[in-house]
């Protein structure tokens, strides 16, 4: 009865009572965010990092950020995308090593995902936080309302690349290591002797499958890298042209909810997920000669492909290289050659030999 | 989720042990064990393959997905 005569009270009370559960969740967040920061900093220090400065290196890469290309004028924004792209690699490494003097390169990519992880924590946190000041800055209930509809995703988001943390620091396998994981076990099916370093942080294996040469290509491990392979592609093809019969990109996608782990899949195109630069490059090089381009997928969940490889991702790896078998079968006449990648970070996973 | 039911998943991702799964590199044997540090796929290890004796590389690495609980945050 009195409360029609103060219609905003219910309301207010109502934001009070939804900025309170939200506070909860930031807690876990900021405990995701700590931990990251944390798992950040032994791994410093594990190369020789300076524990005095800890806080201020921690802080600086947490913090780190770019700034991608402007899209009003998209003339040429792949190569604007790609030079961003390179430049924050080469920014972060340099900054890496300058507080870890003791890395090698190898170790370097693999503290770069450890870095990217807490650096994605972080964020997480900053921006559930700002929006929750936000609404308790205006008393905005439907500000409040929107961050709390989200938080549950915020939160898994935020546990899954959590999860990641133990697998760059102990350098095993990710979900989404499942392309070079591939390469990998084909080098050792065909005995490729010698892998060739082609540039790009990206190798090439030589081997003969039912009187067909095959090209195998992969990103250099066992650090944590993707190298660059459409580079690589398209060096490889402009050297070879058409006697290339096909390419195969082989990587880890995204499932659908209530899809299967682990399920594979064929399709056209090239199987990468890049920002653009790197996926532009391998269509352009097969559309130069009008090579056929073929995807093979394993489907996994967003939270499997950042996390230690589950083994029902891990034991596809012999069927996928049947599947690859089968299709160069199918496409390549003999004496021909075919060029097959494996895309993805390969964390953990070797060169062959 | 709140604070203690997050702790859960922190114990969860610490338990999680890596297995490296090898394969002997003359016949078809393969053998699971526990992960050791400093392994990564096709690494040739100290294990000999128990039925012909040569040497084993690592096939593959992954980890037993914890059971999933489907938990309300
Ligand atoms: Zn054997």
């Amino acid at each position: 009865m009195v409360l029609q005569f103060f219609p905003n009270i219910p309301l207010n009370w109502m934001t009070v009572r939804t900025l309170s559960r939200i506070a909860d969740k930031l807690k876990v967040l900021n405990e995701f965010d700590i931990r990251g920061k944390k798992t950040l900093a032994e791994q410093l220090k594990k190369y020789g990092a300076n524990v005095d400065k800890m806080n201020e290196y921690v802080q600086e890469i947490v913090e780190y950020f770019d700034i991608g290309p402007v899209d009003r004028d998209p003339y040429g924004i792949l190569n604007r995308l790609e030079y961003i792209i390179d430049l924050s690699r080469f920014r972060l490494r340099s900054l890496l090593k300058s507080y870890a003097p003791n890395i090698d390169e190898g170790t370097l990519s693999t503290l770069e995902n450890t870095a990217a992880v807490a650096n994605i924590l972080h964020l997480i946190n900053k921006v559930a936080k700002h929006y929750y000041n936000l609404a308790k800055k205006f008393r905005n209930f439907y500000i409040a309302q929107q961050i709390e509809f989200i938080m549950p995703q915020l939160i898994d988001l935020a546990k899954n690349y959590y999860k990641a943390l133990p697998a760059t620091t102990q350098q095993i396998p990710i979900g989404d290591g499942i392309g070079p994981l591939v390469i990998a076990n084909m080098y050792r099916k065909y005995n490729v002797a010698e892998v060739k370093d082609v540039g790009n942080e990206m190798i090439l294996g030589e081997a003969y499958f039912e009187n067909r040469k095959l090209l195998l290509m992969k990103a250099k491990g066992p650090g944590g890298t993707v190298g660059k392979p459409g580079a690589s592609v398209k060096q490889i093809v402009d050297l070879y042209k058409d006697a290339i019969k096909v390419i195969i990109t082989i990587d880890a996608a995204s499932k659908l909810e209530g899809e299967e782990t682990g399920s594979i899949a064929q399709g056209i195109g090239a199987a990468i997920g890049d920002p653009g630069p790197e996926k532009y490059k391998i269509e352009e090089a097969a559309l130069t000669y009008r090579i056929p381009l073929v995807a093979i997928i394993i489907k996994q969940g967003f939270n499997e492909a950042i996390s230690p490889m589950v083994k029902q991702i891990a034991t596809k790896v012999d069927e996928v290289i049947e599947r690859v078998e089968k299709l160069i079968r199918e496409m390549v006449p003999e004496g021909g050659m075919a060029l097959v990648v494996g895309i993805g970070n390969t964390l953990g996973v070797g060169n062959g030999a | 989720m709140s604070l203690k039911e997050i702790n859960e998943t922190f114990k969860e991702i610490s338990s999680m042990k890596p297995l490296s799964l090898l394969k002997c590199t003359k016949c078809d044997e393969k053998l699971e064990r526990s992960y050791k540090e400093g392994e990564y796929a096709t690494k040739v290890v100290e294990d000999k393959c128990p039925k012909c004796a040569s040497p084993m590389y690592v096939k593959l690495i992954y980890v037993n997905p914890p059971p999933q609980p489907q938990s309300s945050y």
